[in-house]
């Protein structure tokens, strides 16, 4: 095993760029950066939350990270090696480390396959359990640990819940006992009641398997409860990272500070006491990001400077923080 | 507050079932309530719970093969079976709506304007220059800076925030009494979804208009309502005031619920719920919630609890004081 100190994964600078259509026969075709100088570095049996808003490249960075999506600049090495100087052959062979929980549970299951299919799919395409008896073991093993019956392995998905859905998916990203799992908005599709049972079987497994978790969604609540580092994330910067318990109680930037806010308590006394700082107006569209600190066209305290220079993250308290003012605010 | 005026909205008996190649499909079962004037009441639940479908009915908007039966009456008058002519002069005047998606509520072929002025033209009677002032006025209400140009422009040039922003403004055009949101912040942003919920409040105490709200969100119900119905399975299983659904729940579907989501401020395991929602196609004769709850008994399981009054608000449970 790896010392626990040696990262498993390792983004450096990581950009990703998309052609964008301009608008009418001559315009000239434009680039959207989704991903803009992401770095960060994760560690076995940690889980690094990525909070942001929609358009803010969060999944564009899962994708990336999988080389789903090829990135236009940067580098993403697991156990030190940097996957995009991979070849196909041998970038298939890491895959098996590398697995994804998606968020939409029964649409990213085969409608055909039985549910001991799907979970045995992941070692059928890595030719491993040749042996049928070993790999129904294997998947039936991996199902009890994820909560699912026996009796639902020739089920099919449509037969089941959601959050055994959910859980199926979890079973298939597992099976291959991977070292790196992103969870991308894992329980936002999932009944209220049935939300928690999702989180405490990823944190259990996560701690049982020591895997490492990057752990995607836009519920800042969920992202506390199970993440020991977070990252905020803004029109494909970062804008914030830290530990967890440092991030929710001192957090450094400006957005952090409004994300945090606009969260509903579930709590009528808390709520009336409280006074909303709402933001104004949208996030600007990534097509046409702000010069300086992306940020800076919705920010309370934005200076002259902030449209000028762009903030690089610096250590502030206890987090990373992009922005020029964070000891100021 | 409202409890000493006349509800201005009395649901009653209200079922709504739908024909479905597996049978039929009892989505609301036996739905009361009265909603006051100047009051937000939530109504909340997962999917499947009814909640959705339960506003449709009474607004006459259930799809073909929906039926409702039971009765909803706006100020006397029976909407259940109204025909939709006279239907068509209540909904969208009297009584607004705002949905989740706002794109698939506009009309994406035509400016702002001209969805405005059609909605006064049609309700108000209200042309020309009148009607324009009126909707940049409404524009301006829901906070939308340099509204005479919004006006001429088309749904797909605004965000989601403004969208649902706009949205707002053509349901109170015709100054209603009742406003149904059916989880009007669930598509948008957090920082946008607490601009528009900020609106709502405002909205709600210039203008006193009752608020209908649905939604899943714990967070929003507690910052948004006065009143709260906790729906399962297609029935009501708790209703009081926010205070005492959120410090007092007297039902153990709502004790569970409001110890298994995640908090800012709390910390620890998560208290999660065994099983799944109940599957609507079934409805076993005992509690829709027993097999899920730990207070379980076997009464639970043979006799159907109903609505009965507690402490603060109605439980429908067979245990005097759930949670307990």
């Amino acid at each position: 095993m790896l010392p626990v100190t040696e990262p498993l994964l390792s983004v450096r600078s990581l950009s990703v760029e998309f052609d964008a259509p301009g608008s009418g026969p001559f315009a000239r075709r434009r680039t959207l950066r989704a991903l803009d100088g992401v770095s960060f570095d994760l560690i076995r049996g940690e889980t690094l939350g990525v909070v942001g808003e929609s358009g803010c490249g969060k999944t564009t960075l899962a994708r990336a990270i999988l080389q789903l999506t090829p990135a236009s600049a940067g580098r993403v090495l697991l156990h030190g090696e940097d996957l995009s100087k991979l070849g196909r052959f041998a970038l298939r062979q890491r895959r098996r480390a590398m697995q994804l929980v998606f968020q939409d549970p029964l649409a990213s299951l085969s409608p055909r396959m039985t549910i001991g299919e799907i979970i045995a799919e992941p070692l059928r395409a890595h030719a491993e359990g040749r042996d049928t008896g070993a790999r129904k073991a294997r998947v039936v093993a991996m199902m009890d640990r994820v909560g699912l019956l026996p009796g639902l392995y020739d089920r099919y998905p449509h037969e089941l819940s959601g959050g055994q859905c959910q859980r199926v998916g979890i079973a298939r990203a597992l099976v291959l006992e991977p070292d790196l799992v992103v969870c991308d908005e894992p329980v936002s599709a999932l009944d209220l009641s049935v939300r928690a049972q999702i989180v405490n079987l990823l944190m259990d497994l996560q701690h049982e398997m020591g895997l490492a978790l990057l752990f995607i969604a836009h519920d800042l609540s969920v992202v506390r409860q199970v993440s020991h580092r977070v990252l905020v994330m803004y029109l494909g910067r970062i804008m914030e990272t830290a530990e967890r318990d440092a991030l929710f109680a001192a957090p450094r930037h400006p957005y952090t500070r409004a994300l945090l806010d606009s969260v509903p308590v579930p709590d009528p006394t808390l709520a009336r006491a409280r006074t909303v700082r709402t933001l104004p107006g949208d996030p600007p569209s990534p097509l046409d990001p702000p010069s300086g600190c992306v940020f800076r066209t919705r920010c309370p305290h934005a200076q002259p400077l902030c449209a000028e220079r762009v903030p690089v993250l610096r250590q502030v308290g206890g987090s990373l923080v992009a922005c020029h003012f964070a000891e100021d605010i | 507050m409202a409890a000493a005026a006349e509800p201005i909205l009395v649901v009653d008996d209200l079922n709504v079932s739908f024909d479905t190649r597996d049978g039929e499909l009892r989505a609301v079962r036996g739905l009361d309530f009265a909603l006051y004037p100047g009051e937000t009441l939530g109504i909340i639940g997962e999917s499947g719970a009814g909640k959705s479908q339960a506003v449709l009915a009474v607004l006459g908007l259930l799809p073909t093969n929906g039926r409702a039966t039971g009765s909803a009456r706006y100020r006397g008058r029976e909407l259940i079976g109204m025909p939709g002519s006279e239907l068509n002069a209540v909904r969208g005047a009297r009584i607004a709506l705002v949905f989740q998606d706002p794109m698939s509520s506009l009309n994406p072929y035509l400016r702002i304007r001209t969805q405005m002025v059609e909605v006064l033209a049609h309700h108000a009677g209200l042309r020309g220059v009148e009607a324009r002032r009126r909707a940049v006025a409404m524009l301006e209400a829901v906070r939308i800076p340099d509204a005479v140009r919004v006006l001429e422009r088309y749904p797909h040039e605004f965000s989601g925030g403004m969208r649902q922003r706009v949205m707002i403004a053509m349901a109170l055009l015709c100054d209603p009494d009742i406003l149904v949101a059916d989880e009007p912040t669930t598509a948008l942003d957090v920082t946008v979804q607490a601009q528009v919920l900020e609106i709502l409040r405002d909205l709600q105490r210039s203008r006193g208009i009752a608020t209908l709200l649905i939604t899943h969100d714990l967070g929003v119900v507690a910052g948004q309502c006065d009143r709260v119905l906790v729906m399962y399975a297609g029935r009501i299983v708790e209703s009081g005031s926010v205070d005492g659904i959120f410090n007092q729940p007297q039902h153990p579907y709502t004790a569970d619920l409001l110890r298994s989501i995640p908090r800012l401020d709390r910390q620890g395991r998560l208290n999660a719920i065994a099983g799944d929602p109940p599957d609507p196609m079934l409805a076993p004769p005992g509690c829709p919630y027993a097999p899920r709850c730990s207070h379980r008994f076997e009464r639970c399981d043979r006799e159907r609890p109903l609505l009965g009054a507690r402490l603060s608000g109605a439980a429908a449970c067979h245990l005097d004081a759930a949670g307990d």
